[in-house]
């Protein structure tokens, strides 16, 4: 025990391993905690031990919030900057402040960790729907195929794939807090092996008489780009292009400098030259081009220029776009969409 | 050096291979630490860098690992353990001094080749055991990268056998003190080697299973000591990849002045190094991209440098 009580004591002085869920407007925290060495921004709720919820969550997101927090290995803690936890269904929650956020991070991780912490799962303990499956693996009753156990489709697949191989598809809905994805998108797809085969994109826009959030104080072209180099695991670039994006005086030569660290052929365009071009009105066709356009943006700023905000792009044609991509692929496309696809969750675009 | 080794006893022989792999994972974790530090631009609070890991490795051993749905516990559990045990059995086959290897085996480099095939078998498990979609999508991605890049160390340990005429290790790092260094008679060898190492290793531009982009794709169920082990697993790979990479083309053991073991471990970790500063500079490749590189270009060059070597071998 005084082994374990020594090692959780250790435990307590590491880095906050946080799961960020992602309401609207909520880049300047995403950038504070990608940007400080206190905190670790874990790609899955697995890895973390308290999960951090920021920016306006619409009513219709909350139960999915419910099952993120759920998935944070207990014993765990939840912080909700700026709003309130009630609302949030989530009434053991700390509420606190995006200036006092990683301080008390710090305090809560130790809580957790040394066992003076835990907040209660919000689900049920089991599976809500019952276990319909048959036979011993619960594959149903044709061969191992059919049956809807858990209420989910087995894998079947309707055409022969990419390879000329019927592999099992696999159906599945992510999002609206997969950090992996850009917030507020859920993603329905149906894959055959690692190529999606159908696609479906929802935002889940703001509640109605939400209050309309200040103007955010970090450059949301920087902190996609953090998010898009955090993607293709260049996570310590991400954080220098996190504080820089939170920067309020950046310099013109920062940004270059930025710029000459990634946009090289072995830099980040080893994950961005080879993704699909797009057709998409006011998106430019291709990927690099895409994510250089905000480093552009961030230094005309920087020199005191105007910034334009991103034109909402139409979910049903960034959806039809997807189709046949391999799911990397997939999520680094919808990485540098990030911009647009947050205009579209606040005001959704028409197709053309 | 004739290029025949001597043979601990089975048992100092496990032990060794543990230290070499427990040892190898210390310095990869701290040169991650502090090339992850020099590379974010944190300033130069090397200590912070230091104390860092060791500090994540403790919160990981008192973090649990919760039940997916329907997982299989058993490979779970296994695949860790069998990713490790092809590390370990690569470690075996390398001379690890100037005249001693825990087993020289006359045919060295298929021990080091099968470690390669095996280990995609254990990545592909730790994919499929959580029964969850993008732990599976990176099990099937590796098995994609793995069928590239296994053909690629083929060829490529093949060509390092040639000159000595032998496929044991022990006799390719003698043919290159009787020679030259395989760095310097194969040039293409060496940063097609690199490919296999950053791939099996699941490290850097080519981890393909543990991508950020799978949010972390076959550990992504994993927490506590579960994920603990399988980080351990790919930098005792990594470790046990740089550590062949300095045998076969860096001459192991050779050099003036220190002790075998010593300029074997000074190389080591200069290629360990290497391969950790490559994950924090280059981003991931896509796999469509990778396969297709892999097979069009990199493939070619091994058969070309195979031939090479061939030529330059009965020259």
């Amino acid at each position: 025990m005084a082994v374990m009580d020594r090692l959780r004591r250790v435990a307590a002085t590491a880095p906050v391993a946080v799961s960020v869920a992602l309401g609207h407007g909520a880049d300047a925290v995403l950038a504070d905690l990608r940007a400080d060495a206190r905190v670790d921004v874990t790609a899955s709720p697995r890895h973390a031990t308290v999960l951090v919820v920021a920016g306006h969550v619409p009513a219709a997101a909350v139960a999915a919030l419910g099952r993120v927090h759920d998935q944070v290995p207990a014993p765990r803690a939840t912080v909700v900057v700026d709003g309130d936890p009630a609302r949030l269904d989530l009434p053991a929650a700390t509420a606190t402040t995006r200036a006092a956020l990683v301080d008390e991070l710090v305090r809560v991780h130790a809580a957790v960790v040394t066992g003076q912490r835990h907040d209660s799962p919000v689900g049920p303990a089991d599976n809500p729907v019952d276990w319909q499956g048959i036979g011993p693996h619960g594959q149903g009753g044709e061969g191992m195929m059919g049956g809807v156990p858990w209420g989910r489709p087995m894998a079947m697949p309707p055409t022969v794939g990419r390879d000329g191989l019927a592999l099992d598809r696999l159906a599945l809905v992510v999002g609206p807090f997969l950090a992996v994805l850009p917030p507020m998108l859920e993603v329905e797809v149906g894959l055959q092996g690692d190529v999606l085969e159908e696609v479906e994109l929802r935002t889940v826009p703001p509640d109605p008489h939400a209050p309309t959030p200040p103007p955010t104080p970090v450059d949301s072209g920087l902190v996609a780009l953090a998010e898009l180099l955090a993607l293709v695991g260049l996570g310590a670039l991400a954080t220098t292009a996190a504080r820089l994006a939170r920067t309020p005086d950046r310099r013109v030569e920062d940004v270059a400098a930025l710029r000459r660290r990634i946009d090289r052929p072995w830099g980040l365009r080893l994950g961005t030259d080879d993704l699909d071009r797009l057709d998409l009105p006011g998106v430019a066709p291709d990927p690099t081009d895409r994510w250089r356009d905000w480093l552009a943006s961030a230094a005309s700023t920087a020199v005191g220029d105007a910034h334009h905000a991103p034109e909402p792009v139409a979910t049903d044609e960034v959806a039809a776009q997807l189709v046949g991509m391999e799911v990397g692929h997939a999520v680094l496309t919808l990485a540098t969409l990030r911009p647009q696809l947050a205009a579209s969750a606040v005001a959704p675009a028409v197709s053309s | 050096m004739t290029g025949e080794l001597a043979a601990p006893h089975p048992v100092l022989g496990a032990v060794v291979v543990l230290g070499v792999l427990l040892v190898g994972t210390a310095i990869v974790t701290t040169a991650d630490a502090v090339v992850a530090d020099r590379v974010a631009r944190r300033g130069l609070d090397l200590r912070a860098s230091l104390v860092r890991p060791w500090r994540r490795i403790a919160l990981s051993l008192v973090r649990p690992q919760p039940a997916t749905e329907r997982p299989d516990w058993g490979l779970w559990v296994l695949a860790p353990a069998a990713y490790v045990g092809m590390a370990a059995m690569a470690v075996s086959v390398l001379p690890l001094g100037t005249d001693w290897a825990v087993a020289d085996v006359r045919t060295g480099i298929v021990v080091l080749g099968s470690a390669e095939v095996l280990a995609m078998v254990a990545v592909y498990l730790h994919g499929w055991a959580p029964n969850s979609p993008l732990s599976l999508v990176g099990a099937y991605r590796f098995v994609a990268a793995g069928l590239s890049f296994l053909l690629l160390s083929m060829f490529v340990l093949i060509a390092a056998a040639l000159p000595a005429e032998s496929m044991s290790l022990g006799r390719i790092v003698a043919s290159q003190q009787e020679g030259a260094w395989n760095v310097l008679r194969q040039p293409l060898g060496l940063p097609l080697f690199l490919v296999v190492a950053l791939s099996v290793s699941l490290h850097g531009p080519l981890d393909m299973a543990d991508g950020t982009d799978l949010a972390t794709g076959t550990v992504a169920e994993s927490s506590g000591p579960a994920r603990l082990a399988w980080e351990f697993g790919r930098r005792a790979m990594l470790t046990a990849y740089a550590l062949a990479t300095a045998v076969v083309f860096l001459a192991g053991p050779a050099g003036p002045v220190l002790p075998g073991w010593a300029w074997l471990a000074v190389k080591t970790v200069a290629v360990a190094v290497v391969l950790v500063w490559c994950g924090h500079r280059l981003g991931r490749i896509g796999i469509q991209r990778y396969v297709r590189i892999a097979w069009t270009v990199l493939l070619p060059l091994s058969f070309l440098h195979l031939a090479i070597s061939g030529v330059a071998a009965l020259a």
